[in-house]
C-alpha cells in the first residue's frame, strides 16, 4: 500500500508549457505528465541543483531531464520544480516549468544580454 | 562586387584554404607515394589541419585536400574537446536559466490556491489514464 503522497501542483503557465509541447510530439506530454505523476512519491526524483551550486534561490530546486522513448541523444527537455515542505503534511511540490532546455538556455543569455546592456547604460550616465 | 562562377562559397573557399598549396591531378598522381611516405613518418600533430594540407584538382581548382592522418587525427581530437566544453557551458547556462526562473518565481508566489493541480492537468491533455493508481 503507497504512503502518503506528495501533492503535485503546477504554475498556471505550465498548461501552456504542455500544449507547447503537444505541438512538437504528444509522447512529450505522454512523459511529462508520467513524471510529474512519480513525483507524488518521489519529490526527490529530480537533480538538486542546490548541492552542484549552493545558491539560497535554488534550494529545494530541481530539474529533471526527459525526452520521447526514442530519441538516442541527450534528453532535451526539462521539468523546473520546488519542493515546499508544509508542517505536519505531505510537502508539495510546485511545477515551475517544463519545456526545451534551449528556453532555459535561451532565458539565462537574455537576461544576461538586458543585465550587460543595464550596466553599460549606467556606466554612460555615469560619466 | 560580381562573383565568379560559384559565387560566396568560392570566395569564402578562398579565404579557408588561402596558402594552402594546389596541386593539379597529375602533380598530385606523381607525388601521391612519396606523399604518403612523408606523411606517414610524421610523429607530431600541426596546430591546423591546413598546416600541411594539399589541394588537389584538375587546373589546381581544387576539390580535394590531402593531409596527414596524424593532423587529421588530432584536428577530430579539437573538434571532441571543443564539443565538450561546448557542452559543458551550455550546461551552466541552463542551469543559470534555472536560477533565474527561481529568483522570478520566489520574487511573486504563485498562491497554492491558483496553482494547477496535477490531476486536473491531466484531465485537460486527456491523461487521466497516466496518473491512475
Amino acid at each position: 500500500m503507497p504512503g502518503e503522497r506528495y501533492s503535485v501542483r503546477a504554475e498556471p503557465e505550465v498548461t501552456a508549457d504542455l500544449r507547447a509541447l503537444a505541438a512538437i510530439d504528444e509522447r512529450l506530454v505522454d512523459r511529462a505528465i508520467e513524471l510529474m505523476s512519480a513525483l507524488r512519491d518521489d519529490p526527490w526524483l529530480g537533480e538538486d541543483l542546490w548541492k552542484r551550486y549552493n545558491m539560497e534561490s535554488i534550494e529545494d530546486c530541481r530539474k529533471i531531464r526527459f525526452d520521447v522513448p526514442d530519441w538516442n541523444g541527450k534528453p532535451r527537455y526539462r521539468i523546473v520544480y520546488r519542493n515546499e515542505p508544509l508542517d505536519g503534511a505531505p510537502g508539495l511540490v510546485r511545477i515551475w516549468s517544463v519545456g526545451p532546455r534551449q528556453q532555459l538556455i535561451a532565458y539565462a543569455r537574455a537576461t544576461a544580454r538586458v543585465t550587460r546592456s543595464e550596466a553599460q547604460g549606467r556606466r554612460r550616465r555615469r560619466s | 562586387m560580381a562573383w565568379s562562377g560559384g559565387g560566396p562559397r568560392v570566395a569564402k573557399k578562398h579565404q579557408r584554404l588561402g596558402g594552402v598549396p594546389s596541386l593539379t591531378l597529375d602533380e598530385a598522381r606523381k607525388q601521391l607515394h612519396e606523399l604518403s611516405r612523408r606523411f606517414g613518418r610524421l610523429r607530431k600533430p600541426s596546430d591546423s589541419l591546413l598546416d600541411r594540407a594539399l589541394e588537389v584538382g584538375p587546373h589546381r581548382k581544387g576539390g580535394l585536400l590531402i593531409v596527414p592522418e596524424i593532423d587529421a587525427i588530432a584536428a577530430l581530437e579539437r573538434l571532441d574537446e571543443a564539443e565538450r566544453e561546448n557542452e559543458g557551458l551550455l550546461e551552466e547556462l541552463e542551469d543559470l536559466g534555472v536560477v533565474l526562473l527561481a529568483r522570478e518565481r520566489l520574487t511573486q508566489p504563485t498562491p497554492a490556491d491558483r496553482l494547477v493541480p496535477l490531476e486536473e492537468l491531466a484531465r485537460q491533455f486527456g491523461r487521466e489514464h497516466l496518473i491512475a493508481g
